[in-house]
């Protein structure tokens, strides 16, 4: 019996089916960081965006 | 968000000094190249190869700088232990991706066990990205005979992802955000890794006693390895490794490295400062950040935390490639990761030491590049040179002769040399006077080691600057190697396989061998070493693989496996895997009471 068969062609894979196998739930919040400057509006589309109001929004 | 904690005196003395002795190198090897250029007068191609060598050199002076600064010995500090009271809560990272399940929980099985052994209470979480729904249903099965053998329910875990976003870092942040909230410290370890449970006590002690320690990286130390090339890198890592992890403990003070596994993270401070976004635009340089581990060091520095390596703490173990083709697809994926550091190098908020470790990390691969374009700069040099003129002035009766400038290029060539193996004889006297030598073999054995580690990397040398210069120019021209799995365990290599890989690098060698013969000739005995290996190519990528005796590069690991060695080898031997090559003496441990 291959290295394999010995320990992965075990019947049992039910048992790990229950949920004590999941780790513990305990949220922690990960807020993403910044690593780029925002770009700077190019100043066409910054006087497009005086001229055309949709350009605005 | 805290400040970046300032840097002590000492580590700014230590990085002035560094720097000093960088920069003086590299103006040394700069005055030589154009003393021995301007003999036939100065041009573009002169201006081109002295700042390639400045810039080069630089680098080099660099790197014996790091080895320089690490000499002397540490101070012995008593390393505290864990405090009284409850117990911290730590939990093991174990990410894996299309791994072996056998030696992976092989692996896991033999850290649990030593974990207990240390009394230390820690839960170990298997943190699967495996896509192949066969290769999951394998894991599961391993899963299984691992809570069979250590007891591990309710402390052991496995989970799948559905989704890989993010590969590794995404992977660690997905059992964060999850389950994060559990625990005090997470040990972040590879697939490959092994720690002893004394080392995890240890760093939990130490996270404990400093509450401003964000991270602490050990310095693991590659074993198992079988060939050539493995056995090589496997002593050099033993040998040279702590010296030069010193002396960047020393240069980069609380501003450390992470080097993404083998660690141990306060999981609050790694939180709040180290999710990742993706970066715009696409990759290589765009999208998910590839070198994850560099950037959360630089961003746990950015948020007042203090990243610290210590290559002190025993116990720390890692498997190493075996082969120059395993080397080179690792680079790859290296080079493609640092060079999108690129983008970083502004990022808002960083340390300056940050964005300057970026910048090496960038260097690193680039130099590789500069190297190739200073040959390609001085074989230029000398064909566009003019011919020497024997009677600068009229009515000379007697013809001048240019002056000779081979002291010059030999003293530069010698210069940049020592400056590759100053570093490694210092280390081994050091060694030897210390009595570490004794370790690897004896004065004698070690400095055999070093003398064929310096040869072979001599030989290598000109191939990995090859596979780098292919790998960098493969990522500016906007190529996405992406992030494969590691093949770990592939060992021996045929000459068919070398040819395969290493017949383009034989082209090349030719080809300029060829090239500088016709036009250049003065120059081809000064490019031969670097010619011949490309030349050889396959047969260097076949040879060193092979598998070689303990002869050469002996190792303290080999002599005295650790504990946690011989329980993996143990287990994996009961479990019908490869069983450890030589008998090993039983294992004992000092006991720990629990905490």
């Amino acid at each position: 019996m291959s290295a394999h068969e010995n320990v992965t062609g075990q019947a049992g894979i039910d048992a790990v089916e229950a949920p004590f196998w999941a780790p513990p739930e305990a949220p922690l919040d990960m807020p993403h960081q910044v690593l780029e400057r925002a770009r700077p509006v190019p100043f066409l589309d910054r006087l497009l965006s005086l001229v055309i109001p949709r350009a605005r929004a | 968000m805290a400040k970046p904690l300032p840097p002590d005196w000492r580590t700014v003395a230590t990085r002035t000094l560094a720097l000093t002795l960088s920069l003086v190198a590299a103006l040394a090897a700069t005055v030589l190249l154009i003393e021995a250029a301007v003999q036939d007068g100065r041009d573009l191609w002169d201006v081109v190869r002295s700042s390639l060598i400045f810039v080069s050199t630089a680098w080099l002076a660099w790197g014996a700088a790091l080895a320089f600064t690490g000499l002397a010995p540490a101070r012995p500090v008593a390393a505290p232990d864990l405090a009284a009271g409850p117990a911290p809560r730590t939990v093991v990272l174990v990410p894996i991706c299309n791994e072996d399940p056998v030696t992976t929980f092989a692996r896991i099985a033999a850290m649990d066990q030593s974990i207990r052994a240390a009394g230390v209470e820690a839960d170990i979480a298997i943190l699967s990205d495996t896509r192949d729904a066969g290769g999951a249903l394998r894991e599961r099965h391993a899963y299984v005979r691992l809570l069979q053998i250590t007891g591990g329910t309710g402390r052991i875990f496995y989970r799948r992802r559905n989704d890989n976003r993010g590969r590794k870092a995404g992977n660690v942040e997905d059992f964060i955000r999850r389950s994060g909230g559990a625990y005090d410290y997470a040990v972040i370890l590879d697939a490959d890794s092994l720690m002893e449970g004394g080392a995890i006590r240890t760093m939990i002690a130490r996270m404990q006693a400093d509450p401003k320690l964000g991270l602490l990286q050990t310095l693991p130390r590659i074993i198992g390895a079988q060939s050539l090339f493995g056995r090589a890198v496997q002593f050099a890592a033993a040998f040279h490794g702590p010296v030069f992890t010193r002396g960047l403990a020393r240069m980069q003070g609380q501003t450390g490295p992470f080097w993404g596994h083998n660690a141990i993270v306060r999981l609050r401070a790694f939180a709040e400062s180290c999710a990742l976004p993706e970066l715009s635009g696409k990759p290589p340089f765009g999208g998910h950040i590839l070198s994850h581990d560099y950037v959360e060091a630089a961003l746990l520095a950015r948020a007042g935390w203090a990243v610290r390596v210590d290559p002190a703490i025993e116990g720390s173990f890692e498997e190493g490639p075996e082969n120059i083709l395993a080397f080179a697809r690792r680079d790859r994926r290296w080079a493609q990761g640092n060079l999108q550091h690129i983008r970083l190098l502004l990022a808002p908020g960083l340390p300056m030491w940050s964005r300057f470790v970026f910048l090496q990390g960038i260097f690193a691969y680039l130099v590789s590049v500069l190297w190739g374009a200073f040959m390609i700069a001085s074989i230029v040099a000398t064909i566009k040179a003019p011919p020497p003129d024997y009677f600068p002035e009229p009515h000379l009766l007697f013809p001048v002769f240019p002056s000779d400038r081979t002291k010059e290029i030999t003293t530069l060539v010698f210069g940049i040399a020592g400056l590759l193996v100053l570093p490694k004889v210092a280390i081994l006297t050091g060694a030897i006077l210390s009595g570490r030598a004794r370790g690897f073999g004896g004065g004698l054995k070690a400095g055999l080691s070093v003398l064929v580690e310096i040869a072979l990397t001599s030989i290598i040398a000109p191939l990995m600057l090859m596979y780098q210069s292919r790998a960098v120019m493969q990522v500016f021209a906007g190529r996405d190697g992406g992030w494969p799995a590691n093949q770990r365990g592939e060992g021996s290599l045929t000459l068919g396989q070398g040819v395969q890989a290493g017949l383009w690098i034989s082209a090349v060698g030719v080809a300029a061998l060829v090239l500088v013969a016709q036009v250049a000739p003065e120059l081809t005995l000064w490019l031969t070493p670097v010619c011949l290996p490309m030349v050889v190519a396959p047969l260097i990528i076949a040879l060193t693989s092979r598998a070689i005796g303990r002869s050469v590069f002996a190792v303290p690991d080999e002599a005295a496996p650790a504990p946690v060695v011989r329980r993996y080898h143990a287990i994996l031997a009961d479990w019908g895997g490869t069983a450890p090559a030589t008998p090993e003496p039983p294992i004992r441990e000092a006991g720990h009471a629990p905490v």
